[in-house]
């Protein structure tokens, strides 16, 4: 009789435990599902902050790669423009020449504001300092250095492709203009026919910045990276942000 | 949290090892320019002043006539000597250069011209001077190239170049450069490296 009511006993918890054990994962399931549908939602907040840090601007190489332009770049790699043959060969030879040119990057500051859960519209505000040092052409000692900072205003349209509560992916497209002041302010570009020697002024041109592929981690407080090409950075650029 | 920070380390990444946007270095002073900026030295003296002169041959100019004196263009003065035989001199923006040439006649009109003594100097005051020289002397002669369609005779050199540049005028040479013309081929080499036979970009 006692081993019929230990037997009994078992079961019966076993029963409950079992019981217990299925109301448990049905109740996990319906959680997640819950969960699930509030993380497909967008998020609510219109606006967010965000600061940046972007790779090598590609106004940097505009500017300093010899001048000709980024796309330039690749044919300098190969190619080196002769000297002319004027009076003053000598001069050009042995003139002072610089050494690599260094940026720490851009950082930036930008605004968004969502018009809708897939379009939103930002502005962008970046600067960036450049500096290099100077050589003499004939002994290869330093005789110098230079500095320069550039300074960008970026409107931007972003495209939102997925927004969730916890990830988004976007893109967006900016027309801007940037401000420098430094060394190649003023690029040489020829000397006309009555020996008057022409510029360049690089000081204020118009800029612009495509992004075909970002992320943002997060909600309220989050993470984003993003890769693109343009006056502002061209590679990748990341940060963080705010949302409220 | 760690989503936030991922992001920012790869950011960090990327602008370190992009921190560099021009490579910079002497553009300038390259085994390239040095060879560009020799040619141009004989190319201003003595192939100029061998064209010159053969080209008064070609145009039926009494070039062996006493007394014969002839200005070129750029600034090239021409006086007979000898029999085919002449003192050149010149000066322009760039360059002054003296040089005497001999002539071989031939009977076809495609004659052989030799050049001596050649010195070609291009001089910036205080910035240096570059100078060329002859070593030995340089010999023009036409060279034919036949094909089934077509006859080409050019009048090219053979012979041994030496520039020097001083970047400072008081002190020792800076850079040199050998040119060697074999038949209008060029093989050349430089202080700065960069020997080659034939044209290309640095």
């Amino acid at each position: 009789m006692r081993s019929f009511v230990k037997f009994f006993l078992v079961l019966a918890a076993l029963s409950v435990s079992t019981f217990s054990l299925s109301g448990q994962v049905r109740l996990t399931d319906w959680g997640r599902q819950r969960e699930r549908r509030f993380n497909r939602q967008p998020v609510k907040e219109k606006w967010d902050a965000r600061l940046s840090v972007a790779a090598s601007p590609l106004h940097a190489a505009d500017l300093f790669i010899t001048g000709h332009g980024w796309w330039y770049g690749m044919v300098d790699y190969f190619y080196s423009e002769p000297i002319g043959y004027g009076q003053d060969f000598m001069t050009t030879l042995y003139s002072d020449y610089y050494g690599p040119t260094r940026t720490a990057g851009a950082i930036g500051i930008g605004f968004d504001y969502a018009v809708c859960w897939w379009f939103s519209v930002s502005v962008d505000f970046a600067v960036t300092s450049f500096w290099r040092d100077r050589y003499k052409g004939v002994s290869n000692q330093l005789a110098g250095s230079d500095g320069g900072t550039a300074f960008y205003l970026l409107p931007r349209a972003k495209l939102m492709y997925m927004n969730r509560r916890y990830v988004r992916l976007y893109g967006s497209l900016g027309v801007g203009a940037a401000l420098y002041d430094g060394f190649d302010k003023l690029s040489y570009r020829y000397t006309d026919s009555d020996g008057r020697v022409r510029f360049e002024d690089n000081s204020f041109r118009a800029c612009g910045q495509v992004t075909p592929i970002g992320v943002e981690f997060g909600n309220k407080l989050f993470g984003f990276a993003e890769l693109g090409a343009g006056a502002l950075y061209t590679g990748m650029q990341a940060g963080i942000g705010y949302k409220f | 949290m760690k989503q936030i920070f991922l992001p920012i380390l790869l950011a960090g990444a990327a602008a370190l090892s992009s921190c560099v946007v021009d490579e910079g270095g002497n553009r300038n002073l390259s085994a390239y320019q040095l060879r560009q900026l020799s040619e141009s030295l004989v190319e201003q003296s003595v192939t100029t002043s061998v064209s010159a002169i053969n080209q008064m041959a070609r145009d039926g100019r009494d070039i062996n006539a006493d007394g014969f004196t002839a200005r070129a263009s750029d600034g090239i003065l021409i006086v007979r000597t000898d029999q085919d035989c002449w003192d050149v001199t010149g000066q322009n923006e760039t360059v002054t250069f003296s040089l005497t040439i001999e002539r071989q006649a031939a009977a076809d009109g495609f004659d052989k011209w030799t050049c001596s003594d050649v010195q070609c100097l291009h001089d910036e005051g205080a910035s240096g001077f570059a100078r060329l020289i002859a070593d030995g002397d340089i010999i023009f002669e036409w060279i034919t190239i036949t094909s089934a369609t077509y006859v080409n005779s050019r009048l090219e050199q053979t012979g041994l170049y030496e520039v020097e540049f001083f970047a400072d005028p008081r002190a020792a040479c800076t850079d040199w450069v050998k040119l060697i013309y074999a038949a209008g081929d060029l093989t050349w080499n430089t202080s700065r490296g960069g020997t080659g036979d034939h044209f290309y970009y640095e």
